[in-house]
């Protein structure tokens, strides 16, 4: 009895029934299609359309829900199609019926009237019957009867797709009333914020408590008002003028006005996504702009970091021309996300890094030779980790990780460790991470510096690179508690409570020594690249002497791995002097 | 008739002239019925010929006379025993005598006058029909012909847009536009509804078209609502600043002129009601009375030019209705409804006296379809009656429980 009545009962949807709904009107279209089908076949067209609003009533139902509603529509306008096929053969026959355009709109309900209105409307564009224009605005006022948010989505929905290939793209009306493109964006535009306005309206129907239920909801039609934005995109004849004048205010206008975080997440989102990265670089300021005033729920970061991908990537495409001089970008967001920090106090750490890795992808993208933006973004890293009180990062926490990301970005995109070396900042950032993870990463710049070969050509380079890698170098405290280890077989040292324990490798430990054998070879390879210049054998020689100073506070169990590449180094050295340089040389 | 087993002696048959030419219009028969009869108007010529056939071969029909009646005619259900006839013609067509074949007859009312549209209804049916009377000696033979007539208007001159605020008091308020107050029948309600407050939960809104048939006068007066459309022009609840549209064509509903006190039997008003459904099924609803009128037909006009005309384009009607009422028109008022769910009749005081030919008031020279126009208020500020004219405060049937706005 419930379930039977035309009745629209705004309770939400029950779940366990949601199956038996949505077969008991699936079923309903599927004999009302068949049966319009058939009148179609006859060329009944009047029976054909009761039995087309027949089907189009099952659309007005409370009871199902977006899951379910959207596999009902998407059935229903399949059905559709027929009948428009069909009047579209009649028109273009000649057979057009009269004032088919009136008949429909007869029909008592605003569901099924709205709908065949649509298919109608289209039908006499794509037969040039009239006024492209008139259609297309009243078909987009038209809709404003359905405000039911689920139905006026759909419904919406089945406007964009119907007309899909029929907006005018043209700058200049072809004939009179044909429209131009500015019609199609209006139309467009106007379509997208009352579908923005249904969608947020969802937010506040029903309880409280149903609040998940109904964002995640909310989440799964997001393609729906996104779609708008897709035509928009579609229109050729929107040219980056005319989006940064016309098309991209009205958006954010939408957007930000609108004021609910999911629909604000999401539209952003989708800008960046759906229109090229030009226009984005056109419009950079009046996005960020927007971006400063969305909802404080918003995660802007996500937003930024996509934008910032996104123009990285386009600058180093093939073929690209690079960002235009005339925009300096990385001030820009640099600025940005300034701000952002500044206007969230509850900004998490990991999410601080996270910008900054994004950032510094775009300096490194973009700006490769500007060293000192990267410097920049660490140094702010660091005094925001500060300001933020973080002293100990976990190792397996989301910081650890996006930081450990960040603090790989240069040495993947220079593939030159003396750069980092100049870096004043880096150094310090990577200091704060945990043993493991920054053991990790040094031993990462090691490996980088392996492969590509790069050489370390002074003295005080290779001092420097050393205590950027100290960890590697020496740690008293894990020496330490390797013999502590021996002595009395604890698993537990400073800091790391999950290393080893697993396979039982603590300091000490079978799997400890092979990890250490592996990042002492690896320190001892590289001091193979302990190089200067070909005739610079005193300097050569100074290289060798720091070497083996700092490599000596490694302690028995490292040296045995490191000291014997100095050794080899010196001895080649010997042999380079004795073959020609009359300089004396010191013994070592 | 069949005295004795003898059957009718003749068959009289009414012939009109032009019938194969003529249109012909659908009239409702009592019983439910419809048929079509030829159509005719007010100074037309009805004319034709009347045959008699005799029924036996080599038969003598004696008669004391035969006669054409044309006869306008107005029945009260509840007052069968009286007939108004407020046309009546006769021509005599055959003096006494005995007819020993068949015969044939001309008649012609010239330029017969008739006033008023035929008009079949709950309680009350106007027609207009021809009938033959053989008067004989025991009893007469009659014939009757139906005919059908519609009563043509102008459009008219001063045509205002109905446009209204009405409310509850901090529940919801709107403000209601229909472009026209004088619809013809083939005609489209354009209009839209705007909410500048909304407290409740609406679920839809819908039109509907109210014909009341008010059959007799005084305290015997027979009223008749009949709801005739219902159409939706809201699915949902919106919000505050929301402008929904209203485009209803009225050709596709069963509707008559506007008929006012006819030959003072009967009149046939219609009524738009703007009615707001809530999520506990409360009502919430706005009658307001429009004009309907015929037009003569006009040759079919391409499509495009007919739809804008016809202000199918919602848009292009950017300024509603005809030209502009003179500026005493007050098209604003908020009406304060009591407590909704209660049903209270809305009470209203005594209506002033309408200045009758106050300026600008009236608007046609033609009394049938126009007078004063019921919508039209003056500035007084009174609160607005639902019911006003005066016929009975009588509030909507089904929705007696519910609110008016």
């Amino acid at each position: 009895l419930f379930w039977q009545t035309r009745s629209q009962d705004m309770s939400g949807p029950v779940t366990e029934d949601q199956e038996k709904l949505l077969d008991e009107a699936l079923s309903v279209v599927k004999l009302q299609a068949f049966q319009m089908k058939r009148c179609l076949d006859k060329a009944k067209l009047m029976d054909a359309l009761k039995h087309a609003s027949n089907m189009l009533g099952e659309l007005r139902t409370s009871l199902l829900s977006p899951k379910s509603y959207y596999e009902l529509y998407m059935l229903i306008t399949d059905e559709m199609r027929h009948l428009e096929l069909y009047l579209l053969d009649e028109f273009q026959k000649g057979r057009r019926v009269q004032d088919l355009y009136e008949l429909v709109q007869y029909a008592g309900n605003i569901i099924p009237r709205l709908y065949l209105l649509i298919t109608v409307g289209v039908v006499y564009i794509k037969c040039s019957e009239i006024s492209r224009k008139d259609i297309l605005k009243d078909l987009v006022e038209m809709c404003r009867g359905v405000q039911h948010p689920l139905r006026g989505l759909f419904l919406r929905n089945y406007l964009l797709q119907c007309t899909k290939n029929v907006l005018p793209d043209c700058v200049e009306e072809e004939q009179e009333d044909s429209g131009s493109v500015s019609d199609s964006i209006d139309f467009v535009l106007l379509n997208f914020s009352e579908m923005n306005k249904l969608w947020v309206r969802m937010q506040h129907q029903g309880h409280t408590r149903e609040r998940d239920r109904r964002e995640q909801e909310r989440r799964e039609l997001k393609l729906l008002v996104g779609t708008n934005l897709v035509r928009l995109s579609q229109l050729d004849t929107i040219d980056v003028q005319r989006y940064r004048s016309v098309v991209l205010p009205a958006v954010l206008e939408q957007v930000v006005n609108c004021r609910d975080a999911l629909s604000q997440d999401y539209v952003m989102e989708c800008i960046i996504q759906v229109f090229p990265d030009e226009y984005h670089l056109a419009t950079l300021q009046d996005f960020l702009q927007a971006c400063a005033e969305l909802n404080p729920a918003v995660p802007v970061k996500n937003i930024l970091i996509s934008l910032i991908n996104r123009l990285s990537a386009f600058a180093t495409r093939d073929g690209s021309n690079g960002i235009p001089s005339d925009i300096p970008l990385f001030d820009f967001f640099s600025e940005q996300i300034a701000k952002i920090i500044e206007n969230k106090p509850d900004l998490s750490p990991e999410d601080l890094v996270s910008l900054q890795a994004a950032l510094t992808g775009l300096a490194l993208g973009v700006y490769k030779d500007r060293e000192d933006y990267v410097d920049k973004v660490l140094e702010t890293t660091n005094s925001g980790l500060d300001k933020l009180g973080v002293e100990h990062i976990n190792d397996h926490s989301n910081l650890s990780r996006e930081l450990m990301k960040l603090l790989k970005l240069p040495i993947d995109l220079w593939n030159d460790a003396l750069v980092l070396l100049r870096l004043r900042h880096y150094s310090p950032l990577l200091q704060r991470l945990d043993s493991p993870t920054k053991k990790s990463v040094s031993a990462y710049l090691l490996q980088n510096m392996l492969n590509n070969g790069t050489l370390v050509p002074s003295s005080e380079q290779v001092e420097q690179l050393l205590d950027l890698v100290r960890c590697l170098v020496a740690d008293p405290g894990a020496d330490a508690a390797a013999a502590a280890a021996d002595a009395t077989a604890t698993n537990s040292l400073g800091g790391d409570p999950g290393d080893g324990s697993a396979n039982g490798a603590g300091p000490g430990s079978e799997a400890d020594n092979e990890d250490l054998a592996e990042e002492q070879s690896l320190l001892g390879r590289v001091v193979h690249l302990f190089s200067t210049g070909p005739d610079l054998l005193d300097e050569q020689f100074g290289v060798l002497k720091t070497a083996r100073r700092i490599l000596a506070t490694g302690g028995g169990r490292r040296v045995k791995y490191t000291l014997p590449p100095v050794v080899y180094q010196a001895y080649q050295l010997a042999i380079r002097c004795a073959a020609g340089d009359p300089l004396p040389y010191r013994k070592l | 008739m069949s005295f004795f087993g003898f059957g009718p002696s003749a068959e009289i048959e009414i012939l009109l002239d032009g019938s194969d030419t003529r249109k012909a219009a659908e009239l409702k028969l009592e019983d439910g019925r419809k048929e079509r009869f030829p159509l005719y108007y007010d100074g037309e010529t009805v004319s034709g010929k009347v045959n008699v056939v005799l029924k036996k071969s080599n038969g003598k029909l004696e008669h004391q006379g035969i006669k054409i009646e044309f006869i306008g005619q107005i029945d009260l259900y509840f007052d069968r025993g009286n007939r108004h006839e407020f046309v009546s013609m006769v021509r005599e067509l055959a003096r006494p005598g005995i007819l020993t074949q068949n015969a044939s007859y001309n008649f012609e009312f010239v330029n017969v006058e008739k006033p008023y549209e035929s008009y079949t209804g709950s309680n009350v049916k106007l027609r207009y029909y021809l009938r033959v009377s053989m008067v004989k000696r025991l009893s007469d033979l009659v014939k009757e012909q139906e005919i059908c007539v519609h009563t043509l208007a102008q459009y008219p001159d001063l045509n205002s847009s109905i446009k209204m605020e009405v409310g509850i008091e901090d529940c919801l308020h709107i403000e209601f536009e229909y472009n026209k107050s004088k619809y013809h029948l083939k005609d489209v309600i354009v209009g839209k509804i705007y909410f500048l407050l909304v407290r409740i939960k609406i679920k839809h809104m819908e039109i509907q078209v109210i014909k009341r048939e008010i059959a007799g006068s005084g305290p015997n007066a027979l009223n008749e609502n009949e709801t005739l459309a219902k159409f939706e022009i809201m699915d949902g609840a919106p919000v505050r600043g929301e402008s929904i549209p209203i485009r209803l064509f009225l050709s596709g509903y069963d509707l008559t002129p506007t008929m006012r006190d006819i030959n003072k039997k009967f009149s046939v008003k219609y009524y738009l009601n703007l009615v707001l459904v809530d999520e506990e099924e409360r009502r919430y609803f706005k009658q307001q009375e429009v004009t309907l009128f015929r037009k003569a037909d006009k040759k079919r006009r391409p499509i495009a030019s007919n739809m804008i005309e016809r202000g199918i384009f919602h848009h292009r009607t950017a300024q509603f209705g005809g030209p502009q009422p003179p500026p005493q028109q007050p098209q604003q008022q908020t009406v304060e409804s009591p407590e909704l769910e209660t049903g209270s009749t809305h009470v209203s005081p005594a209506m002033p006296s309408k200045p009758v030919a106050a300026a600008g008031q009236s608007e046609e020279p033609d009394d049938d379809e126009a007078e004063a126009d019921d919508d039209e208020e003056d500035e007084d500020e009174e609160p607005e009656a639902e019911d006003e004219d005066n016929d009975g405060d009588r509030q909507e049937d089904r929705d007696s429980k519910n609110g008016q706005l």
